[in-house]
Formats: C-alpha cells, sequence, structure tokens
C-alpha cells in the first residue's frame, strides 16, 4: 500500500476518532481532515488542486440548505406546533394513547423535517405535556428520538444521509416512497410496539386535560397557512420532480426562495438557524472520501465486498445493511452513507436497488441505538438534562439497541422478500 | 502521586539506578574484554560441549548474564520514572480522560496526528536545502518520541484495566471459597450438635 493511501486510511480515522472522543465538535474534525487529506494529496500527487475542489457537491448543498430553510420558516409560523398541541386534545389525556400518538407523530414529521428540528419540535410538545398533564418525561423522550430517527428513512429530504445516498444512485422522492415507505410504515407499528411494551410500566393512567387553545400564541394566522400552502407546494414538488424534469436540489431552493419571500422574517434570523454544522461536516468530509476514493481504497473494498458475497441480491445488501446500520452506532450517519456510496457506486452493479436501500436503511437506523449515535439522541439528552431529568446511558441504550436490532432485522427481511427472492 | 513522594522515590531510586547501571556496565566490559584474557584455556574436569568447555566462552557468558541481571534490576527503577515522565507528557497533549476506551481512542487520535503531520511534513522539509535531511531526522525522532510515550499510555490503561479485571475475578473466587468453607464448617458443627 502506498504512502498516500496509508495516509488517506489515516485521515479518515482520525476524523471519525476527533468526532468520536469529543475532542473537538463534528465539522471541525471533518475540516481537520481536509485539512490533512488537502495537504497530502497534493503534496503527493494523488490529485491537483482542480480535483479537490471538485470534490463538494454543491447539489447537496443546494438541497440541504433549501430544505433547511423551507421547513425554518414552516416551523417559525407555527404549524408544526399547532399540530402537536391537537394531537394532545386527540389523545384525551391518556398517557398510554398519547405515548403512541407522540411516537407516530414524531416519525411522521421527520419524514419532511430534518431531525433535529423535528426532535425540537416534539421535544418542545412533550415537555409541553409532561407539564401540563404532570406524566413522566423520560419513555416520551427516549421515543421520540427513536422515533425521529426511523421516520427521517423513508423519504428523500427526511435526513442528510437520505439527500446523499439519493442525489448519488439518481433516486427521485417517489423512488424513496415506493421502494422504502411500505417497510417504514411497518417499522413504525414494531418499533412503537416495542417501545410501548419496553416503558408500559412508567406510563400513567387517564388524566383530565387542562382546558386549551391551540391557536393560542399563533400571532400570524396568515403566514401560517402561507407556510403550510407552501410545504404542500414543496411536498408535490418532490413527489413529481421526476416527471417535471426538475433536479431535486432546484426544488429545494426554489421553494426556499419562495419561502424567505412570504415569511417576511428577516432573513439573517432564518439563515442564522440553518444547520452550518452539518454543512461544514458535509464540506469537509467530501475530502477526505474524495481522497480515500482517489487512491483506489473503496474500489479495492468494494472489490471485497464482491468477492465476499457475490454480488447477489441477497447476501451483498445483507451485509451492507449490517455493516452500514453496526456503522452507524458509533460513527455519524452522514460520514457512513458518504464513505459507502462511492462503494456501492464502484461495485458497477445493473440493480442495485437492493444495495441502495440496504445503505438507507442501515445508515439510519444504526442512528438511535446509543446516545451518542447522533444528533437527536444526544439533543433528546440534552433536552431531558434542561427539564431536570436524568437518564443514565444504560437505560437508553437498552431501548435503542432493542429497537435497533429489530428495525435492522426486519429490514434486511424486507429487503430479501422485496428484492432477493 | 504527590511531590513529597516523588522527592523520597527519586531519592530512594536514584542511586539503585546508578549504581545498578554501573555493575551491568562493568560486567559487559569484562564479558567483551575478559576471555581474550583467558583465551586457549580449556577448564579441566568440565565436560561441556565445545565452546562451552573453553574458560573464555565460560567468562562471557557468565559476566553477560550479571550484566543483563543488573540492567533489568535497573530498568525495573528506570521505569518508575517512564511513568511519570510518560503521564506528564500525556497530561500536556491534554489527555487527561479516565474512561479505558476514551483514553485509548484519544491516545490513538495523537499517534494518528503525530504520524500524519510527519507525513504532510516531510516533503516540505526535506526540500530545503542543506539541512532539510537533518530538520526531517529531527522531527522524526520526535514522533517516534511522542509514538512511543503514547503507545506505552495504551499498554498501561490495557494493563490496568487487566489488573482490575483480575482482582475482581480473584475476588469472586476467595468469595466462593470462603462461601463453600463457610458451609463445610457448619456441616461439621451441625453433624457435632446430632452426635451429642
Amino acid at each position: 500500500m502506498s504512502i498516500a493511501a496509508t495516509s488517506f486510511i489515516m485521515i479518515y480515522l482520525l476524523t471519525l476518532l476527533l468526532v468520536a472522543t469529543d475532542m473537538v465538535p463534528m465539522s471541525v474534525a471533518a475540516l481537520v481532515g481536509a485539512l490533512f487529506a488537502v495537504w497530502i494529496g497534493l503534496s503527493y500527487g494523488v490529485f491537483t488542486y482542480e480535483e479537490a475542489s471538485s470534490f463538494i457537491d454543491m447539489r447537496l448543498i443546494g438541497l440541504l440548505v433549501g430544505t433547511m430553510i423551507v421547513m425554518e420558516v414552516a416551523y417559525r409560523s407555527g404549524l408544526f406546533r399547532l399540530i402537536a398541541l391537537y394531537t394532545i386534545r386527540v389523545a384525551g389525556g391518556d398517557s398510554r394513547t398519547l405515548f403512541v400518538i407522540m411516537c407516530i407523530t414524531s416519525a411522521a414529521v421527520s419524514m419532511f423535517l430534518s431531525d433535529s428540528t423535528a426532535l425540537l419540535l416534539i421535544a418542545a410538545a412533550a415537555t409541553t405535556i409532561s407539564r401540563i398533564m404532570d406524566y413522566d418525561p423520560v419513555p416520551y423522550f427516549v421515543s421520540a428520538s427513536i422515533m425521529v430517527n426511523l421516520g427521517g428513512t423513508s423519504t428523500l429530504i427526511g435526513s442528510v444521509s437520505n439527500m446523499i445516498i439519493g442525489l448519488s444512485a439518481e433516486l427521485s422522492f417517489s423512488d424513496f416512497v415506493m421502494y422504502l415507505t411500505p417497510c417504514e410504515l411497518i417499522l413504525w407499528v414494531i418499533t412503537t410496539a416495542t417501545l410501548y411494551w419496553f416503558y408500559k410500566p412508567r406510563l400513567e393512567g387517564k388524566k383530565e386535560v387542562p382546558d386549551y387553545d391551540p391557536w393560542e400564541g399563533i400571532e400570524n394566522k396568515r403566514f401560517l397557512i402561507w407556510s403550510a400552502l407552501l410545504l404542500v407546494l414543496f411536498l408535490g414538488l418532490f413527489t413529481m420532480h421526476d416527471r417535471l424534469n426538475l433536479p431535486p436540489e432546484a426544488v429545494a431552493l426554489g421553494c426556499a426562495i419562495l419561502a424567505l419571500a412570504i415569511s417576511r422574517i428577516d432573513p439573517a434570523a432564518i439563515f442564522r438557524s440553518i444547520d452550518w454544522e452539518t454543512i461544514f461536516f458535509l464540506g469537509g468530509f467530501f475530502f477526505v472520501v474524495g481522497g480515500l476514493e482517489r487512491t483506489g481504497i473503496l474500489n479495492d473494498l468494494a472489490r471485497g465486498f464482491m468477492n465476499l458475497t457475490g454480488g447477489g441480491t441477497i447476501f451483498l445488501p445483507t451485509l451492507l445493511l449490517w455493516a452500514s446500520g453496526l456503522m452507524s452506532t458509533i460513527v455519524s450517519n452522514i460520514a457512513v452513507a458518504l464513505t459507502l456510496t462511492p462503494m456501492i457506486k464502484d461495485l458497477g452493479l445493473k440493480n442495485a436497488i437492493s444495495s441502495w436501500a440496504a445503505l438507507v436503511f442501515g445508515s439510519n437506523l444504526g442512528g438511535a441505538a446509543t446516545p451518542l449515535s447522533g444528533v437527536v439522541t444526544v439533543m433528546a439528552l440534552g433536552a431531558l438534562k434542561r427539564e431536570g431529568f436524568k437518564i443514565s446511558l444504560g437505560d437508553f441504550t437498552k431501548a435503542g439497541l432493542l429497537t435497533t436490532f429489530i428495525q435492522l432485522g426486519f429490514a434486511n427481511l424486507y429487503i430479501l422478500i422485496r428484492f432477493g427472492l | 502521586m504527590s511531590g513529597g513522594s516523588v522527592r523520597s522515590e527519586v531519592r530512594r531510586r536514584f542511586p539503585r539506578i546508578v549504581i545498578n547501571l554501573t555493575v551491568a556496565f562493568l560486567f559487559w566490559i569484562i564479558s567483551q574484554i575478559g576471555p581474550i584474557f583467558v583465551r586457549g584455556i580449556v577448564i579441566p574436569g568440565v565436560s561441556m560441549p565445545p565452546p562451552l568447555d573453553s574458560l573464555s566462552s565460560i567468562v562471557q557468558l557468565t559476566s553477560t548474564l550479571i550484566a543483563l541481571i543488573f540492567l533489568v534490576r535497573a530498568i525495573s527503577d528506570i521505569l518508575f520514572f517512564v511513568d511519570i515522565s510518560a503521564e506528564i507528557i500525556v497530561r500536556s497533549l491534554g489527555i487527561k480522560e479516565r474512561r479505558p476506551l476514551k483514553r485509548i481512542a484519544r491516545d490513538l487520535t495523537y499517534i494518528i496526528l503525530t504520524l500524519l503531520l510527519v507525513t504532510a511534513a516531510s516533503p516540505i522539509l526535506s526540500s530545503i536545502p542543506q539541512i532539510g535531511g537533518y530538520l526531517m531526522a529531527a522531527v522524526s525522532l520526535v514522533a517516534l518520541g511522542v509514538f512511543l510515550i503514547l503507545i506505552y499510555d495504551i499498554g498501561k490503561v490495557i494493563h490496568e484495566v487487566l489488573r482490575e479485571k483480575t482482582r475482581k475475578i480473584a475476588d469472586w473466587i476467595g468469595g466462593l471459597l470462603e462461601d463453600l468453607d463457610r458451609r463445610n464448617a457448619d456441616r461439621k458443627s451441625n453433624k457435632k450438635g446430632t452426635k451429642e
């Protein structure tokens, strides 16, 4: 193995270790990796400066920024809060019904919102519920983070890793819905049932719901209605973007411009709320993976995968699903998606949909196994801490690992039935 | 370890290191020079296969062995100072983590960082005319030093974990044996009671 190849493996490991050990924020870790990648890549002639500049996928950044702006505007209109408050009313004060509704709502909201925004919303609702109803918030917060992580799996815009895989594999919004949603819906039921069984002893009985108006606090009803219409347009265009011959990032950025125009909110405030941490992480990690790709390591790894599995529709997706799932329990799912996407492309499969589906499931589902597996779980624990409740890492891991293994197991079965047999 | 206890350890171990190293060095010199003076002399009555039947071989072998024994004794004291200096260097690098897995991960991070820095800097350093080679050698030596210290720290962490685990296992086995002894004693006293 050449010095450059060994160095790029070390750069990759360094980035992951910097993230895993919390020595620096996630974005800084990826940027340090990028610095070494460019430095060593140029010094050892792995790539030229022009080639290095092409590593950043601007389409993905566009899709990400556009979606974040649209969802931020919808969030500020109070639309999602309104939905959450109506949900409590529908549950009628029964903590168990509320628990089930909350699980399903978390997953549903996360289909369209980024995981962190969805969790912020659900955490706000859970806090309101536990305060109003005097419930133990732990089951709600832990379950919400697991369901938010699950919910992002089935749409192109549900998670950053899906955007990476979708753009790379040229999967449209409707492809995601067609291939993944059936499994996703069953997983919602299975995971909710598992969490319900797990937390049943901690859920209290029925209590009287205090009288409140869900519309209270909505300052601008017109803005809310416009936001709802914009969201419908956004989702409509996403469902038809391949028929309209519009790339997904064009839909996202177009709707983002519309959202900024109708919201009349200071755009600087909206731009500040964009998740720059994730964007810079992506930007940095593109160089790390780009360098790895240039050294031929990913190609060798792909060939190894092919030799090991024979490249069929049974063993290869199974291996990819479990490898990416287990990797995501430790490493950020964005990093997993960015690493394995070029590898699957290198496999040169005629029908790669089962492999892409395996990667989507694996990289997403592993993200809520432990409290440190992903942003949502860290945020859920942080929100609980702010509320004055502590949950041990072990307690979270029990629920997280249990649901992750059930989800991965079922996803494996689905892939085998849907694509393999 | 407190400053006072370090001072007393230095007072106790330093003379031992000097003496042991000096004796080891003396015997090494003997092992090199001694055989020259007794070359060709065969010890009567010693039935060893050649070359061990000659006095020069026996002098060389025994003095080397003695030198090694003193060297090992010196090393056991030196290790104490290596431990302290490694701890100081590791702490100055910002690794204060107590949890074993995280500490090992941080050590590994610094090892990779050091290696990458040297790899990245080597084309630049070696291109400097005249002093490039020396600079490269110096940087490589420093990197090797940091690398060794961090690897040693990883070894220490693993050693500590294993010691803790084996202590727990030993406690558990000890508890089991005590239980067994107690049960046997109870059984005996019960038998005695029924006989009486």
